[in-house]
């Protein structure tokens, strides 16, 4: 659990900034305030490996999903199992790490079970972080924030 | 200045620890790696004091990595399976960090490592490429390392021992270890820096130095092995 944040640790560097960023109540708030505190441009920079890691490697994982592929399923979902938590989808991490769990059994739980409602959530929360994203970049090109 | 390498195959932990770490003056990321492979060429060629090791990467491993160090700098262990904490401690590491990691669990481990950094400059040992001066009774005595026989590790302290007899010092082994620069030493356990050329004889885990048996640990075995000539 983060207990202290960036925000603290930057207070000197990032007073000057007056302006206030507001993340998207529909993302983990509190862990997103307290993990990049007023150093939003590292909050931008995670946001936006996210996009361009992540979802390339969901598409990956349902392929792997469909063939069975337990191995390659559990490695691949112990890897990205924690991005979700960096851009405040713990519920999403959570099934990660369920996920992994199954794969981990190899097949003593039918992952097709499981890979509709992963899916489904993913798309839905998907939207949020490029929406944030795109909030991010907008807010920190506008104000000087970060380290 | 704590020269440190982040190896971890995702991109978000590494660019996490680089935040983390410009937040502390003393802490200058060398370089980051993506895997274990890159990370273990570049550590056979560039001494560091810090590693932040990712466990369960493609190719190599963490451990394996670990395995493969011809010398240890301070390691923190970065992983998302608490399962590997009881293997990550066989090898001495400074701390054991579970993903995603918080700014003030990272400074805790970072308090550490700057702690056992500071030791080492205590110890009053200067060495060079053959000797080594202990500070012992209030003089510093010269000690080639051709007759230190191993150093052992007590508490707070080192044990020096050699052909002459035995000096304690104040320090962690760890941190010794970083500062020896002849070659014929080789840490065994996370107890035990041996030199090689006083070793009588090697069995299973453990080896005997003049009459004094001491433990070879599974991490270190693979490397004390590949250090010996055997026919």
């Amino acid at each position: 659990m983060v207990t202290q944040t960036l925000s603290e640790v930057n207070s000197n560097n990032s007073s000057q900034n007056s302006a206030k960023y507001t993340f998207n109540e529909n993302l983990n708030v509190e862990f997103l305030n307290k993990t990049y505190g007023e150093n939003l441009s590292f909050c931008e920079k995670m946001f936006g490996i996210f996009l361009s890691t992540t979802d390339a490697d969901m598409i990956t994982l349902m392929e792997y999903i469909q063939h069975n592929n337990y191995e390659a399923v559990r490695a691949l979902s112990h890897k990205i199992k924690n991005n979700f938590t960096w851009v405040g989808l713990p519920k999403l991490s959570k099934m990660m790490y369920d996920l992994e769990n199954m794969a981990r059994k190899q097949g003593s739980l039918n992952l097709n079970f499981n890979i509709t409602h992963l899916q489904k959530s993913y798309s839905e929360s998907l939207k949020y972080v490029k929406n944030e994203y795109e909030n991010l970049r907008v807010f920190t090109s506008q104000n000087n924030t970060g380290i | 200045m704590i020269r440190t390498v982040v190896v971890d195959d995702n991109p978000m932990e590494v660019l996490a620890l680089e935040e983390y770490c410009k937040n502390n003056e003393e802490l200058v990321i060398n370089s980051t790696f993506n895997d274990g492979k890159s990370a273990l060429e570049y550590l056979k060629i560039e001494r560091i004091d810090l590693l932040f090791l990712d466990i369960e990467m493609p190719g190599m491993s963490g451990l394996e990595l670990m395995n493969q160090l011809v010398y240890f700098p301070q390691i923190i262990i970065t992983t998302g399976n608490r399962e590997y904490a009881f293997d990550a401690f066989e090898y001495d590491v400074v701390d054991f960090l579970t993903k995603p990691i918080g700014l003030a669990r990272f400074n805790k481990a970072i308090d550490k490592v700057l702690s056992n950094h500071q030791k080492l400059n205590e110890v009053a040992i200067s060495s060079s490429a053959t000797e080594l001066y202990v500070k012992s009774d209030g003089k510093f005595v010269r000690l080639p390392y051709s007759e230190v026989l191993y150093f052992e590790n007590v508490g707070d302290y080192i044990k020096v021992i050699s052909d002459r007899g035995m000096h304690i010092i104040y320090g962690a082994l760890k941190s010794l270890a970083e500062k020896l620069t002849y070659p014929r030493f080789l840490k065994v356990h996370r107890s035990y820096i041996v030199n090689l050329d006083k070793i009588v004889d090697i069995e299973d885990n453990s080896l005997v130095i003049g009459k004094k048996v001491i433990p070879i640990s599974r991490a270190h075995k693979p490397i004390i092995m590949n250090s010996i000539n055997i026919i």
